[in-house]
C-alpha cells in the first residue's frame, strides 16, 4: 500500500511540477535512517507539487517555496515533514516505522492487502527470510520457513532433482498433491524456470478461504512467486557469483574390499571362489568432488514512466557423478510502461530459459553399491565387453563401463511471455480494469546413446534413443477491480473471468544394431534393427481447458471488523459431459482486537487480530480423457494368416467423474508485542476432501480393467502451526532475528466407500522382492501411511529372524494377524531461523526437523544380511550385528525405525562493505554451508523421506549420497 | 475521443473473453468411440482384442507358469546367486500353500477374467454393430466358445466364481459353481459349434474352430467327476473321437515338430495361440520361457540371448520316471555336459572354487537344496521349446517367436484312451495305433496292454510341462501326494485355488474357498 500510495503522490507531484511558480530555492541535504543506513531513492515531495529521490548517497535536491512543507518517505520509516528554507546539507532522519511488518503487502491472488487487514491464514516471506546458499530451485529456500509446509527432496545430491512439496497432509489420494505455484502471474508455472536469487517475495496461501479464490486448482493451498520487478531512478548494476563444493553427507556404505574378503572367509567360505583379490572402490571410481558456478547480472533502472529489469544468470552445476552436469542459462527482462495521461498501465515479462544437462544414472550407483570390491575394474583380455571386467549373473553391471559407455544429454527450453494492461479508469477513484496475457512452452529432447560395450546392452551393438516433447500453455485473465476508502469503511473488490489452455505433445525413437558408435544418436536410422522391425517409436499429444469467473469483495471498518467473501465458477475440461462445472465459495473474517478503544491500556501487546475462515476448493491435477471412452491399439494378434493390430478401450471410462471437493476451516490469532518486536501466529484448520479421486479397484467383468478413475470417499486432516518470531538483541552493532515454525497435522481416511462401490480395504506400498510385502494399509477410519508388520522378536540360534505368533511350519505370521505398527506422518514438523548482525557481518543458521513418525529402511531390508554374499555386497552395518543369518528377508518391525530428526540445514556469514568507490557501491561477500548434520536414530541414509502419495515413509532406494554443500559468493553493486 | 475508443475496445474484448465456455476435449492420440466402428471390418477386427488376451497364458506369472510350479514336473528352488526366493513365493507354490495374498495367483485369475471381460465387450460390440455381414455368426460363435474355455479354466481353478456374461450389467457379479458353470459351457459350446469352421485352414490357426470346441467337451466330460458331476466318459470319447475322425489333424513325425522356433506347420496344432518376437512387445504378453529357467551365461553363450533369470528347472522326482531310452526326456530338459552355440564344450565358474569347472549339470540333487540354494551344477533347465538363437531375445525383448499349442492332437489321443479305460471299454484300433505312434516317435516299444497308471505316466511325459499337469494329477489322484520338496501332502482344500485377495476386496458377493478363510 505504501508503495502505492508513494506512487500517486510521485504522479500528482508530476502535474503540479508543471504549475509551480518561480520563486523556488533549492533545498539540498542527506535522508537517512534512524538506524543509520543510508536511504538510496528515498522520495521527497512538496505541497506545490515538485519531487526529487535521493540518490545512492542520500543526497537530494530539490526545488520549493519559502516554508513550504516537503514529505520526506521511503518504505519501511515513518514519513518526515520540514519546512523549506532554502536549507544547504540538511540532515534528515527518517525514524524506522513502528508498524512496517503490519503494513507489509502481502499477495492474496488477483491482488494485494496488508499484512494487518488480511483474513486469511497466508504466510509472506521476503527476501531477508529465504535462506543464503545456493539453490538449484526457489523451494529451497522454502525449507523450514512456513508452519505446516514441508519441502523434500528424496533424490540428494542430483542437481537435476526435483522438489516435494506439501502443505497441511495429504489431502488427495492419486491427483497432484502439490501446491499451485503462480510465478508472476501465471499459474501452473515451473521454479526451475526461475533463479532463485531473483525472488522477490514468496506468499503461501495455506488455508481454503484464502487458497479458494484459485477454485479447482487450490486444494494443495497456493505458493505465490513474485520476481525482483522494474524500478525507476539510476541505472542499478548488481553481479552476483559463488562457486560451491560439495561433499558426501550420507549414502549407504558397502563393505569395503578387506572387510568383505573377512566376511567371506569367516561367514561364507564356500563362496571364497568370488573373492579376484583386487581392491576396488566402486563409489570412488563412479564419483568426484563436485564444484559448481552460479553467476547472475542484474540491471535495472529507468523513468517513472518507463523503466526495465533485466537478469541474466549463468549456471553450471556437477553432481557427485562422473558425467553428472547441467547447466542452465536465463534470460528475463519486466518492463514497466505508463501511458495515455495516467489511464494505462503496461507490465511485460519476458524470460527464456535453457538448461542441458546430463542425467544421473541411478542405476550405475546401484550397481556401484552391489558391486563385489575385490572384483577389479578392467580386464584387457575380456575384448568382447569392452576391456572390462564382467560376470555373467543377472542384473549384475560394471558401474565404470555404464558411465563410460552411455551418452546422454537432455536440453530443455522454456519461453515465457507475459503482458499486464491496466486500464486505470481515472473519473472513478480506485477502479480499474487488468488485462493479462500469457504465453509459456517448453520444448524437451532427450538423446542417449549405448555402445556396444554398455553393460545390459551387450550383443545389441548400440543402442540410440531420441524423445521430445513440447508443450505450451495459455492464459487470458480479465479481471475488473475497485478498492476505496469512505470514512472509515474500506471496500475492495474483483469481478473476473480467466481461461488456460494446455496442449502438450511428443514423441520418441529407439534403433539398435549399429556398425559404428560413431553416430552416437546422430543417424539413428543406421541401426538394423530398423530394418529387421525392431525399432520402435511412438507419439502422442494431449489437450486440457481450463474457464473460471470469480468474484470477491473485502471490506473492512476502520482496520478493526475485517470481511473477505469470494465466489467462484470453475469449469475443467477433464470431467465428465454432465460436471464439468463446480462452485467453489469462501467467507473470512477477522477482528483486530487492539484496535477496540477498550483494548488500547494493554501499550505492550501492539497487535492481536482473531481470525475466522472457511472455504471450498477443488483438484482437477490430472490427466486428461478420463471421462471418454477411447480406443487405443491393444498388442497384434495373428488373424488370417498375418499379425494386424487389436484395438481396446483405453481405460474404463468414467462418465461421471466429478470434482474433488475440499471444504477446510480455519481460526487463527496474529499477536505482537512491544512495537512488532516480539509475536506470533497461531492456526488451526480442519479440513476434509470428499469425493475422493481414486484409482478404485472394480470387479473384471463387468468392467474391462480392474481400476477405475472414480470420486469415492473422504479424509480429513486436521493440524494446529505455530509461528512466533522476535527480535530478542537490538543494539547498533548486534541484532538478533529468530522465528520458530511448529506444526502438526493429524490424517484420518473417513471412508473409502460409496453406495456403488462397497469394498473397502486396501494395500499399499508393495516393497518388490525379496522382501515382496505390502506395507500399508488404507482402512476407513486410520491415517494414511499406516505401516502394519509382523512384530520381529530378534533372532534364533540359526540367525533367523523370529516373529510374534508365527507358524511353527513356515515361520511366517499370516498377513491377517499383522500388527500396527504406526503411520509414516511425523506428529510435530519444526523450523527454527536465526540471523545475526554484528558490525557488518550478517550470520544466519537455520535447524529444521521433525518428531515422531515411522519409516521403512529399505536399504536394510535388502542389504543388511548374508543372503546374497559372494554374488552382491551389502552393508557395513550388517557388521555391527552378524547375528542375523537368515537366508529369507522377513517383512517385519525389524526394518521400521523412527523417523525423528533434527537438521542444521544452514549457516551462512556474510560481510558488507560500503565503498565510496564512484563505480563500485557495494560489495558483499558470503560463505555458505548447507546440509551440516542430520541428528537421528535412523539408520538409513536420511530420514526425510517422500511423504505425499498414498505409500509415504518408505525411503527409496535412489542410491544417490546426500551431499553437503560450501558456497563461497560475493554480491558487487554498481 | 481516446477514452471511447478505450471503452469499445474494452467491452470488445470483454465480450471476446467471456464468449469462451467450450470446455470440451479434443482426442488426437486415440480413436473415439464414434469413430471407431465405422466399417465392418473395423467390427470384425474388434473381435482381436479377445483374442490378444490369449496371449498371457504362456507369459511370465501365468497359468502355464503356476501350472508347472504346482505340478510335479517343474520348480523353483533358490538359485545359485541366492536369488528367487521372493519371500518365500516359489515354496509355497511347491508346498500348495497358496497363500490369498500370491501374486502368481493374481495374475492367473486377472488373466482368465480379463479374458471374459474382453470377450463379454466383443460381444456387446458385435450383437449392437449395426453391420450386417457375412461371418458375424461365426466371429459371435468364436468369441462365445473362447468365453466358455476362460470360463472351464476359472472353474477348473477356482469352482466359485463371479459369473457375468452383459457388459451393460455394472453390479457387483455373483458367483456361479462347477455345477452351474459346467451346464452352462457344455451349453455355450454346442449351441455354437455348427458356426465354427471346420477344420484348422490357415485362416483360422489360433482361432477357435470345431476341433477345439470337441476338445474343450473332451476336457469338460472327463473331468466331470472331479466337478461333483456324474462320469461322462462316453460323451468325452465322443468328442475326442470327433476331433480323431474329422481327419484334420495328425501326429507330427518328430516330438519336436511341436516346439521348435516355426512349430505353426505341426498338424498337432489344435488350439494354438500364435507368439511373435516382432508383434509381441509387452511383457504382460510375452511367452518367456527361457527368461524363467535359463542362467546368464548359457543365454548368452549358448543361445546368443541377452539375459536369464535362472529359475525354473525339472523337478528331480518327475525327470526319474521317463523309461530308458524315452527321448521326450532330453527334448523337454537341458542337463549334463552344456555346450556353447559353437558346440564346444562349456566350463562355469562356482562358488568356492578358483578355477572354472566343466559345465555338466545334475538334473537330479538334494531338496534340501530348494531352501538353501543349488549349485551352479543342479538342476536341469527347461528346453521344451526349442529357444531362438537369432539373437532377437534380449534382456527386455523377451517374447519368444514358438506358439504354444493349449490343445494338441497327442492329447486328444491320449483323452481318447482314458475316456475308453475309465468307460470299462477296451482301447479301439483307433487309440491303440495312436498310442503306439505317440511312443515310437519317442523312440519306445509299443504297450499292447494299457491301463490308467501306464496312461498316467505316458500322458505326464507327452504333455510335460503344457499347462495341464495339475488338472490331470487332479483326475489320477496323485496331485496330494507328496514328493521331491514338498514333505506335506496337500489337504483337500487345496485341489481349489484361493480367490485373491485382492478379488475378494473388490467384489463384495465372492466368498473364499473353504480352508483358505
Amino acid at each position: 500500500m505504501q508503495n502505492i500510495r508513494k506512487f500517486i503522490l510521485v504522479l500528482v507531484a508530476c502535474a503540479a511540477a508543471l504549475a509551480a511558480n518561480a520563486q523556488t530555492k533549492t533545498v539540498t541535504g542527506k535522508v537517512s535512517g534512524s538506524d543509520g543506513e543510508i536511504l538510496t531513492g528515498a522520495t521527497l515531495v512538496t505541497a506545490s507539487g515538485s519531487y526529487a529521490l535521493t540518490d545512492i548517497d542520500g543526497s537530494f535536491s530539490i526545488g520549493a517555496k519559502d516554508g513550504e512543507a516537503v514529505v520526506v518517505s521511503y518504505l519501511g520509516y515513518d514519513d518526515y515533514t520540514f519546512n523549506a528554507a532554502g536549507q544547504q546539507n540538511l540532515a534528515v532522519v527518517l525514524p524506522l516505522s513502528a508498524n512496517t511488518v503490519l503494513d507489509e503487502a502481502v499477495a492474496i491472488g488477483y491482488g494485494k492487502t496488508t499484512k494487518k487487514e488480511v483474513t486469511g491464514s497466508v504466510v509472506s516471506l521476503k527476501a531477508d527470510d529465504f535462506d543464503k546458499g545456493s539453490f538449484t530451485s526457489p523451494a529451497g529456500m522454502l525449507q523450514g520457513k512456513v508452519a505446516g509446509l514441508t519441502v523434500t527432496n528424496p533424490d540428494g545430491g542430483d542437481p537435476n532433482a526435483s522438489f516435494e512439496i506439501m502443505l497441511r497432509g495429504t489431502n488427495t489420494l492419486v491427483a497432484g498433491q502439490g501446491p499451485l505455484i503462480i510465478i508472476d502471474g501465471v499459474a501452473g508455472a515451473d521454479m526451475r524456470t526461475i533463479n532463485f536469487q531473483e525472488v522477490e517475495s514468496i506468499d503461501v496461501l495455506k488455508d481454503g478461504s484464502a487458497a479458494a479464490i484459485y477454485g479447482t486448482r487450490g486444494t494443495n493451498g497456493v505458493i505465490i512467486i513474485t520476481t525482483k520487478r522494474a524500478k525507476s531512478g539510476t541505472t542499478s548494476v548488481e553481479y552476483d557469483g559463488q562457486v560451491s563444493v560439495q561433499t558426501v553427507a550420507a549414502r549407504a556404505t558397502p563393505l569395503n574390499a578387506q572387510q568383505y574378503t573377512d566376511v567371506i572367509n569367516e561367514f561364507r567360505p564356500t563362496a571364497s571362489g568370488s573373492l579376484y583379490g583386487a581392491d576396488t572402490d566402486w563409489f570412488e571410481a563412479i564419483t568426484r568432488t563436485p564444484v559448481s558456478h552460479k553467476h547472475s547480472l542484474a540491471i535495472a533502472g529507468g523513468s517513472e514512466k518507463f523503466s526495465h529489469r533485466t537478469v541474466l544468470n549463468v549456471e553450471q552445476n556437477q553432481g557427485l557423478q562422473k558425467g553428472n552436469d547441467s547447466e542452465k542459462y536465463l534470460l528475463k527482462t519486466n518492463l514497466h510502461q505508463e501511458a495515455v495521461q495516467g489511464w494505462l498501465t503496461l507490465d511485460y515479462n519476458l524470460a527464456y530459459t535453457k538448461r542441458k544437462y546430463t542425467p544421473a544414472n541411478y542405476s550405475a550407483f546401484r550397481q556401484a553399491f552391489l558391486r563385489n570390491p575385490t572384483e577389479p575394474i578392467y580386464d584387457e583380455t575380456n575384448t568382447d565387453a569392452g576391456g572390462y571386467f564382467t560376470i555373467d549373473a543377472m542384473d549384475y553391471y560394471n558401474p565404470v563401463a555404464m558411465l563410460n559407455e552411455k551418452e546422454a544429454y537432455n536440453d530443455v527450453d522454456n519461453f515465457q511471455g507475459s503482458i499486464r494492461a491496466t486500464l486505470n479508469i481515472l473519473p472513478i477513484k480506485g477502479l480499474k480494469w487488468d488485462n493479462f496475457i500469457s504465453y509459456g512452452n517448453e520444448r524437451y529432447e532427450s538423446r542417449e546413446y549405448l555402445t556396444k560395450y554398455y553393460p545390459s546392452a551387450l550383443g545389441q551393438k548400440g543402442v540410440a534413443y531420441i524423445s521430445n516433447s513440447y508443450s505450451s500453455d495459455v492464459q487470458y485473465e480479465s479481471t475488473l477491480q475497485y478498492s476505496n476508502t469512505f470514512g472509515k469503511h474500506s471496500v475492495q473488490g474483483i469481478l473476473g473471468y480467466t481461461f488456460q489452455e494446455t496442449n502438450s505433445r511428443s514423441a520418441s525413437m529407439e534403433n539398435y544394431g549399429f556398425d559404428f558408435d560413431q553416430f552416437k544418436t546422430d543417424n539413428i536410422g543406421a541401426g538394423a534393427a530398423l530394418q529387421e522391425g525392431l525399432a520402435s517409436m511412438s507419439s502422442y499429444r494431449s489437450m486440457s481447458r481450463y474457464i473460471a469467473f470469480f468474484g470477491r469483495v473485502m471490506y473492512n471498518y476502520d482496520e478493526k471488523y475485517l470481511a473477505s467473501v469470494s465466489l467462484r465458477r470453475d469449469g475443467s475440461s477433464k470431467f465428465g459431459a454432465a460436471n464439468k462445472w463446480g462452485w467453489f465459495p469462501a467467507v473470512s473474517l477477522g477482528w483486530r482486537i487492539n484496535k477496540e478503544s477498550w483494548f488500547e491500556d494493554a501499550a505492550n501487546l501492539s497487535d492481536l487480530k482473531l481470525r475466522a475462515g472457511f472455504g471450498v476448493t477443488g483438484n482437477q491435477d490430472f490427466s486428461s480423457y478420463k471421462s471418454l471412452l477411447l480406443m487405443d491399439p491393444f498388442s497384434y494378434y495373428y488373424y488370417d494368416g498375418k499379425w494386424v493390430t487389436s484395438y481396446a478401450p483405453a481405460s474404463n471410462p468414467n462418465p461421471n467423474l466429478a470434482w474433488e471437493r475440499k471444504n477446510e476451516f480455519n481460526v487463527g490469532v496474529d499477536f505482537a508485542f512491544f512495537g512488532n518486536r516480539f509475536g506470533g501466529t497461531l492456526d488451526y484448520y480442519y479440513r476434509l476432501t470428499t469425493n475422493l479421486l481414486y484409482n478404485y479397484t472394480v470387479p473384471v467383468p463387468p468392467y474391462d480393467y480392474s481400476k477405475m478413475f472414480t470420486n469415492v470417499g473422504s479424509i480429513c486432516n486436521q493440524g494446529i502451526e505455530l509461528t512466533l518470531f522476535g527480535v530478542p538483541v537490538q543494539k547498533e552493532n548486534f541484532e538478533w532475528n529468530t522465528t520458530l515454525t511448529l506444526a502438526n497435522n493429524t490424517n484420518k481416511l473417513i471412508s473409502f466407500t460409496n453406495e456403488e462401490f462397497t469394498a473397502g480395504e486396501y494395500k499399499v506400498g508393495y516393497m518388490s522382492t525379496p522382501i515382496g510385502a505390502y506395507s500399508q494399509r488404507l482402512i476407513e477410519g486410520q491415517s494414511l501411511g499406516t505401516f502394519y508388520a509382523p512384530i520381529w522378536t530378534g533372532v534364533n540360534k540359526k540367525g533367523e529372524d523370529t516373529l510374534e505368533g508365527a507358524s511353527q511350519l513356515t515361520g511366517k505370521v499370516k498377513e491377517e494377524d499383522w500388527k500396527k505398527v504406526g503411520s509414516a506422518y511425523p506428529i510435530l514438523t519444526f523450523g527454527w531461523s536465526n540471523s545475526f548482525k554484528i558490525w557488518k557481518f550478517g550470520v544466519s543458521a537455520t535447524f529444521r526437523g521433525q518428531a515422531g513418525g515411522k519409516i521403512f529402511n529399505t536399504y536394510r531390508a535388502l542389504y543388511e544380511n548374508t543372503s546374497n554374499l559372494g554374488q552382491t555386497n551389502i552393508l557395513a552395518s550388517w557388521l555391527n550385528d552378524t547375528s542375523f543369518k537368515g537366508k529369507e528377508v522377513k517383512y517385519s518391525t525389524k526394518y521400521i525405525e523412527d523417523a525423528s530428526f533434527l537438521k542444521l540445514d544452514n549457516i551462512s556469514v556474510s560481510y558488507d562493505l560500503k565503498l565510496k568507490n564512484e563505480y563500485l557501491k557495494k560489495v558483499r561477500l558470503y560463505l555458505t554451508a548447507q546440509n551440516i548434520f542430520c541428528l537421528t536414530g535412523y539408520t538409513g541414509v536420511d530420514p526425510e523421506v517422500s511423504l505425499s502419495g498414498i505409500a509415504p515413509g518408505i525411503e527409496g532406494t535412489s542410491y544417490y549420497p546426500r551431499t553437503r554443500t560450501f558456497t563461497f559468493g560475493a554480491t558487487l553493486t554498481f | 475521443m481516446k477514452n471511447i475508443y478505450l471503452y469499445i475496445l474494452s467491452a470488445l474484448a470483454f465480450g471476446m473473453a467471456v464468449s469462451c465456455t467450450n470446455l470440451d476435449e479434443e482426442v488426437y492420440s486415440y480413436i473415439s468411440q464414434d469413430n471407431f466402428f465405422t466399417s465392418e471390418e473395423q467390427v470384425a477386427i474388434y473381435a482381436g482384442r479377445a483374442y490378444t488376451s490369449l496371449q498371457n497364458w504362456g507369459s511370465e506369472q501365468s497359468w502355464l507358469t503356476m501350472d508347472m510350479l504346482l505340478g510335479d514336473e517343474a520348480c523353483a528352488p533358490i538359485n545359485p546367486e541366492g536369488a528367487w526366493n521372493d519371500n518365500g513365493r516359489y515354496k509355497e507354490l511347491q508346498e500348495h500353500r497358496i497363500p490369498t495374498a500370491s501374486k502368481l495367483n493374481l495374475m492367473t485369475w486377472d488373466f482368465i477374467f480379463d479374458g471374459i471381460a474382453a470377450c463379454n465387450d466383443v460381444i456387446y460390440s458385435l450383437e449392437n454393430s449395426k453391420f450386417e455381414f457375412d461371418g458375424r455368426a461365426r466371429v459371435l460363435s468364436e468369441i462365445r466358445v473362447l468365453r466358455a474355455f476362460f470360463y472351464y479354466i476359472a472353474a477348473d481353478g477356482y469352482d466359485n466364481v463371479p459369473f457375468c456374461i452383459d457388459k451393460l450389467d455394472t453390479s457387483y457379479p455373483k458367483p456361479k459353481d462347477r455345477s452351474f458353470l459346467f451346464g452352462w459351457i457344455e451349453q455355450e459350446v454346442l449351441e455354437n459349434i455348427e458356426n465354427l469352421a471346420d477344420s484348422r485352414e490357415t485362416n483360422y490357426y489360433g482361432r477357435m474352430t470345431k476341433g477345439v470346441a470337441n476338445t474343450l467337451l473332451a476336457k469338460l466330460y472327463i473331468n466331470a467327476p472331479v466337478w461333483g458331476q456324474p462320469a461322462q466318459y462316453d460323451k468325452a470319447a465322443a468328442a475326442a473321437k470327433a476331433v480323431i475322425e474329422s481327419g484334420t489333424y495328425a501326429l507330427a513325425e518328430n516330438y519336436k515338430d511341436n516346439f521348435i522356433v516355426h512349430n505353426e506347420t505341426s498338424p498337432e496344432a489344435i488350439f494354438a495361440i500364435p507368439y511373435s518376437t516382432q508383434y509381441i512387445e509387452s511383457s504382460d504378453n510375452a511367452f518367456c520361457l527361457f527368461a524363467l529357467t535359463l542362467s546368464a551365461s548359457i543365454a548368452k553363450k549358448k543361445y546368443s540371448i541377452g539375459d536369464g533369470w535362472y529359475g525354473y528347472v525339472g523337478q528331480p522326482d518327475f525327470i526319474q520316471t521317463y523309461e530308458e531310452g524315452d527321448t521326450r526326456l532330453t527334448d523337454t530338459y537341458l542337463f549334463g555336459q552344456m555346450y556353447d552355440k559353437e558346440g564346444r564344450e562349456m566350463t562355469v565358474s562356482i562358488k568356492g572354487a578358483k578355477d572354472p569347472v566343466p559345465y555338466i549339470i545334475d538334473p537330479i540333487f538334494p531338496e534340501e537344496d530348494f531352501v538353501n540354494g543349488r549349485t551352479e551344477l543342479e538342476g536341469a533347465f527347461l528346453h521344451k521349446w526349442e529357444y531362438q538363437t537369432d539373437g532377437l531375445l534380449t534382456s527386455y525383448k523377451i517374447s519368444m517367436e514358438n506358439d504354444i499349442f493349449v490343445f494338441r492332437y497327442a492329447d486328444v489321443i491320449l483323452l481318447y484312451a482314458e475316456a475308453l479305460l475309465r468307460d470299462g471299454k477296451s482301447l479301439d484300433g483307433v487309440a491303440l495305433d495312436g498310442l503306439k505312434k505317440i511312443r515310437e516317435r519317442a523312440g519306445l516299444e509299443e504297450i499292447t496292454s494299457w491301463d490308467l497308471d501306464k496312461l498316467y505316466l505316458e500322458r505326464g511325459h507327452e504333455m510335460a510341462l503344457e499347462g495341464w499337469r495339475r488338472q490331470d494329477m487332479i483326475r489320477f489322484g496323485t496331485y496330494q501326494n507328496t514328493w521331491w520338496a514338498k514333505a506335506n501332502r496337500t489337504p483337500d482344500y487345496a485341489l481349489l485355488l484361493p480367490i485373491p485377495s485382492e478379488i475378494l476386496n473388490a467384489n463384495p458377493n465372492l466368498v473364499q474357498n473353504e480352508g483358505y478363510k
